[in-house]
């Protein structure tokens, strides 16, 4: 155990200002660069595996609201992710509705879905709270499996007419990524707002302790049921376009494997890391569609082993949130600098 | 839907419900000991059921000549080694974890549980397992039901372990350790109990529980599968939280609820919503009952 602490976030000399610059150069660079692979990598593999790395970095990006800024273990996310799918297939296959109309409909339907299951389930303690999400995963599960006025059973829904925009149909994966990409950016920006909000500060509060808090005057419930019902709206919206990007929706995609693998990826790219979490969406797919081609089911056993490993040895995850000040509305509001560089904040004690 | 039928099913959710309640038995006294979920328990439950199956392959010839004899071993081998299993896990994912924040063990058995989960998928493949037939099966007829021989014996022995673990609680030394550790670990620990002892000891007799759950489960439907840790590791949370999670006792009541109530869910629906019943008890307790049905009330409301 002693040696491997090495693998922990320790102190590095601060770099310079010109080398500062060109790392968020080359960052900036690699981002764009990776973003727009599959426009030059061409084919249609490609474009669907980036996909998937996106809407994966959504789940991550949603889910982190959950778990990363409230601190809620919510092992049954994947609930409302089938929900969008679900409300954009219906809509597509019964009323003819095009992907677009749909998708505020589906942001609609998982808001009000979590707010009546965050409701009574946000009440109970912590680690019931899980037990609870869980449950309503698996409900959720079976309904799909069972419903099958509603959701086609286990062959699910298929043969909606194709979605178009301006009259350009969408066909290949390469129409659908750029919306794809559009939905992460937009999740990306809007958490990173909400966190500092004041509702995100609240977040923090209850996640540090819950009893002062609630001292402070904060409504705990309200608070966590804000936190769960931001987050869920992200999956209604993936779960949607996952669903027209497949063209086919079906109850295998929700199971509670699905679910976990949603808290791996916010585990292990660093809970409350928006940066971290889409590098887990990544990673995730990396490891579930190009290892599992050479490793077959044992994807499960190295993905398990690796959450577990970073949750033993490296709990801030792989790319770990650290605040940083905002000096200019610190200034605005007349507040003394904060004493310690930001990069000097660590969350490992 | 004749009274014959309800009395069938009640005797079958009675003898389920008594599996039920040992792997509960696991849930109930870890929590109550350092109030974690522990959710690898599902996974031992499976990974004893899995050790079982690999036992009565080498016994071989030996089981079905005297089957009750194998049993035996096969029950007493899977509880040990599961409760070996149970402690590289309590060493290993929990008890550095002991001072962390309240969600990092919680994740840490999450990643245990599918880690064993996923270990045994690649070594026995998808496909279920037969478990053998180790005992007649020639079913006896008391009055309008019918019962199993195999049956009948799996729910003694179930029953009697949880009895004996009841006993073992509240009379012995280490029962009382583990009780005042509950009270409070601090204190325990001042009074010069070696509570990591005891915690991790506490693990490895959930675990062994487990394991005689799985066993005796195998020998009752007589096939394994390798995600049965996932559903039944649940139901058996179901039962631990609906007896009152933290209390001995209540995991049988709570067990025996469960196996009674998704049993007559059978007559009512389709065969798979027993699945919907269980996690409709879970969430309506969660809600309405977080204590259980013999609970004090601990849970705390935010």
């Amino acid at each position: 155990m002693r040696a491997l602490t090495l693998l922990r976030a320790t102190r590095r000399p601060v770099p310079s200002a010109n080398t500062k610059r060109a790392l968020r150069v080359a960052l900036v660079l690699g981002t764009l660069g990776f973003a727009s692979a599959p426009y030059w990598l061409g084919g249609s593999y490609f474009p669907d595996i980036w996909i998937d790395m996106g809407l994966w970095a959504v789940i991550g990006v949603g889910l982190n609201v959950v778990i990363g800024f409230a601190g809620l273990l919510d092992l049954g996310y994947m609930a409302f992710y089938a929900i969008g799918g679900y409300v954009f297939a219906n809509a597509a296959l019964y009323h003819g509705f095009n992907l677009w109309e749909t998708l505020p409909v589906g942001a609609v339907i998982a808001l009000v879905s979590s707010a009546i299951i965050g409701f009574p389930t946000l009440r109970v303690r912590g680690d019931y709270l899980a037990i609870m999400t869980l449950g309503f995963g698996g409900i959720v599960y079976f309904a799909a499996q069972n419903l099958t006025a509603l959701t086609g059973g286990v062959n699910g829904l298929y043969g909606w007419k194709t979605p178009s925009l301006l009259g350009h149909p969408f066909i290949t994966p390469l129409d659908f990524y750029p919306f794809v990409l559009a939905l992460l950016v937009l999740a990306a920006l809007v958490t990173m707002h909400l966190r500092t909000s004041r509702i995100g500060r609240a977040w923090t509060c209850i996640k540090d302790d819950e009893i002062a808090a609630a001292a402070s005057g904060i409504a705990i419930v309200r608070y966590k049921l804000y936190a769960y019902m931001l987050g869920s709206v992200w999956a209604g919206l993936a779960g949607a376009l996952f669903a027209a990007k497949e063209a086919l929706i079906s109850p295998e995609s929700f199971t509670f494997d699905a679910s976990f693998f949603a808290v791996a990826i916010v585990v292990l790219g660093g809970m409350g890391s928006i940066s971290g979490v889409i590098v887990g969406g990544i990673f995730y797919v990396v490891i579930a569609e190009w290892l599992s081609a050479y490793t077959g089911t044992l994807s499960g056993v190295i993905f398990a082993a690796l959450l577990l490993l970073v949750v033993l040895l490296r709990p801030q995850g792989l790319i770990p949130y650290r605040p940083t000040f905002d000096r200019r509305r610190l200034r605005r509001y007349g507040l003394p600098e904060p004493p310690v560089a930001a990069d000097d904040y660590r969350l490992d004690p | 839907m004749s009274l014959q039928e309800l009395l069938q099913q009640i005797v079958n959710g009675l003898v389920v419900g008594s599996v039920y309640g040992l792997v509960a038995l696991g849930y109930t006294m870890v929590y109550g000991i350092v109030r974690l979920i522990n959710f690898a328990q599902g996974a031992l439950f499976e990974a004893g059921a899995y050790l079982g199956v690999a036992i009565f392959g080498l016994l071989g010839a030996f089981a079905t000549h005297q089957p009750l004899v194998g049993l035996l071993i096969a029950l007493v081998l899977s509880a040990l080694l599961t409760g070996g299993l149970a402690y590289v896990v309590e060493r290993v994912a929990y008890r550095p974890l002991r001072n962390a924040p309240p969600l990092a063990p919680l994740v840490s058995s999450l990643a245990t549980f599918f880690l064993i989960i996923s270990i045994i998928q690649v070594i026995t493949g998808a496909q279920p397992l037969n478990y053998p037939q180790v005992l007649s099966v020639t079913p006896w007829t008391i009055g309008p039901v019918t019962l199993a021989p195999t049956s009948l014996l799996i729910a003694v022995v179930a029953i009697l372990l949880m009895g004996g673990i009841h006993f073992y609680v509240q009379r012995t030394k280490m029962g009382k350790a583990m009780r005042a550790i509950a009270v409070n670990r601090n204190a325990a620990a001042l009074m010069g109990i070696n509570t990591t002892w005891v915690v991790t000891f506490t693990f490895m007799l959930g675990g062994a529980m487990a394991a005689v759950a799985g066993v005796l489960f195998g020998v009752e439907y007589g096939s394994v599968t390798y995600n049965m840790g996932e559903f039944y590791g649940l139901v058996a949370f179901t039962a631990a939280v609906l007896g009152g999670i933290g209390n001995v006792p209540g995991a049988l009541v709570g067990g025996l609820t469960v196996g009674v109530l998704s049993s007559f869910a059978t007559i009512f629906l389709p065969n798979q919503w027993q699945e919907a019943i269980v996690f409709a008890i879970l969430i309506l307790v969660l809600a309405l009952r977080p204590q259980g049905i013999l609970g004090e009330r601990v849970a705390e409301r935010a």
